[in-house]
């Protein structure tokens, strides 16, 4: 019995190509179950970064041509075998071959794949010693523990002035698809948006009515301000949206409550003077870049002690897997 | 658990009763020292807490490329616990004065200027629980606030040997 991947990430494919053998969770599910039809276990993964089939097969060349034309035989297709496919989901599990080193999302993902699939006791402990490993790394690591995006870093450093977000309320101004983007991250760490400020009142509509959140428009927002934990800014407006007088007006009613100002405009919709006071946090797009830079650099530093782990992982735990794949011939 | 370690400690070191109005004073002298450490050791809890505060607000406050690689808790945490902290030891060192004063009126003796500094100190965390629950002080204020009752905490636990003993 051999072990076969078959796939493409975005290491290879453009979003182009990816987006021709894009899976959703429940056509990888099928995917998987009509390919073990045939008396192969298959484990389909699918993210926005790759596809990739898992398959134990006696044959491992016809389980291959297989998983190729399921993927489209796209001419960007990788094809590994055994020890080397094995390494490969190590890898991907513990976030080493994603898009940002370490981001934490694809765990799950792989645990995710492994159920709806149709893994046999090979790619079942295949998949679970993956996830362990995966783990491992996050814990004897610091790979995931600074967040490297603009949206997740300001969402941090949020959290970093409240702690839990649970009950925080954000007020989005600007509905576009940057405000969104960090207000999203913000929500998904527990906070609300109350409200969403926007000149067309209706685009503001458009995005409070996803977070079940009110539409004011933008002259309005300042009015928002005092129930507002968190600010996320981005506007195109060309001068300030939000003034320090107006910011320093509302410190009264908030009774010390800390405010955390995130703006996300170019040019700047938040005057920066409003970061002198008292209990006001401001960050613009240079601050927030350059957290997410400096977290970048580490995480970068960070995965070569995390391919050394996995890499020791995959040699330790191989031959175990090896010797499976040795005693189910068929 | 502490505390009750330390009403032990001082009980023995105060070799028991000795009779007549003295049992009541040493009573009174038990639950004065033990109530006033239990206070000063809160003191000093909010006190690390304000200066932690400080520090992450700081941080926080210059956009330190490095803020999210050394965690510490969050502000809303450090300062909910501070003011908790004192909300906790300010009764304790209130009753340990009225202790202390207690034992002066049985056992006699005249008011020093320790004492003068303990009332000081019991002012200023009184005046940081006041603004807190009736203006809302929190944050950056607060903090230095909190810090300048250590001060005078430390003034108290200094003077202790030479003025308060002698």
């Amino acid at each position: 019995m051999s072990l076969v991947l078959v796939g493409t990430s975005h290491r290879l494919a453009p979003v182009e190509l990816r987006e021709l053998v894009a899976l959703g969770e429940k056509e990888a599910a099928d995917v998987a179950h009509m390919l073990a039809a045939g008396g192969w276990e298959t484990v389909c993964l699918s993210t926005c970064n790759r596809t990739e089939l898992y398959l134990a097969s006696d044959d491992a060349e016809a389980a291959e041509q297989r998983a190729a034309a399921v993927l489209r035989d796209l001419p960007v297709l990788y094809r590994l075998h055994d020890h080397a496919a094995a390494l490969h989901l190590f890898r991907v599990a513990a976030g080493l071959d994603s898009l940002v080193p370490g981001e934490g999302e694809i765990l799950g993902q792989v645990r995710k794949a492994a159920e709806i699939g149709a893994p046999g006791p090979l790619l079942d402990r295949l998949f679970r010693d993956a996830v362990h490993a995966g783990r491992r790394v996050r814990s004897q690591t610091a790979i995931s523990e600074s967040p490297a995006s603009i949206s997740s870093a300001a969402a941090a450093l949020a959290q970093q002035v409240f702690g839990d977000l649970a009950g925080r309320k954000i007020l989005v101004i600007g509905a576009g698809k940057v405000s969104e983007q960090a207000a999203r991250n913000l929500v998904s760490r527990g906070a609300a948006i109350s409200a969403v400020a926007n000149r067309s009142v209706a685009r503001a509509e458009e995005l409070a009515g996803r977070f079940g959140a009110r539409a004011v428009p933008l002259e309005q927002a300042q009015d928002e301000l005092t129930a507002a934990d968190v600010v996320v800014s981005s506007t195109s407006a060309g001068g300030f949206v939000l003034e320090q007088e107006g910011v320093h007006g509302t410190l009264g009613a908030r009774r010390g409550r800390p405010l955390f100002l995130i703006d996300l405009a170019l040019p700047r919709d938040i005057d920066p003077e409003a970061a002198k006071l008292a209990n006001v946090y401001l960050y613009n797009l240079d601050d927030l870049a350059k957290i997410a830079e400096g977290n970048l650099a580490q995480r970068e530093a960070e995965v070569a002690r995390c391919r050394a782990i996995i890499a020791e992982r995959t040699a330790a735990l191989w031959p175990q897997i090896a010797r499976n794949l040795n005693s189910n011939p068929g | 658990m502490p505390l009750a370690t330390v009403l032990l400690a001082v009980s023995y070191a105060g070799g028991g009763t000795t009779g007549d109005a003295s049992g009541y004073s040493t009573l009174f002298l038990v639950a004065h020292v033990g109530l006033v450490l239990a206070a000063f050791a809160g003191f000093t809890l909010a006190a690390a807490l304000s200066v932690l505060y400080l520090w992450q607000e700081r941080r926080l406050k210059r956009h330190e490329a490095g803020i999210l690689r050394v965690r510490v808790p969050a502000l809303v945490t450090l300062d909910d616990l501070a003011g908790r902290t004192i909300a906790f030891a300010l009764p304790a060192l209130t009753l340990g004065i009225v202790a202390g004063l207690i034992r002066l009126g049985i056992h006699g003796g005249g008011f020093d200027a320790l004492m003068g500094v303990t009332i000081l100190t019991w002012a200023v965390y009184g005046v940081f629980l006041l603004l807190r629950y009736e203006a809302g002080w929190h944050g950056r204020k607060a903090a230095y606030l909190l810090l300048a009752g250590f001060a005078l905490v430390i003034a108290v636990r200094l003077g202790l040997p030479t003025v308060h003993f002698s």
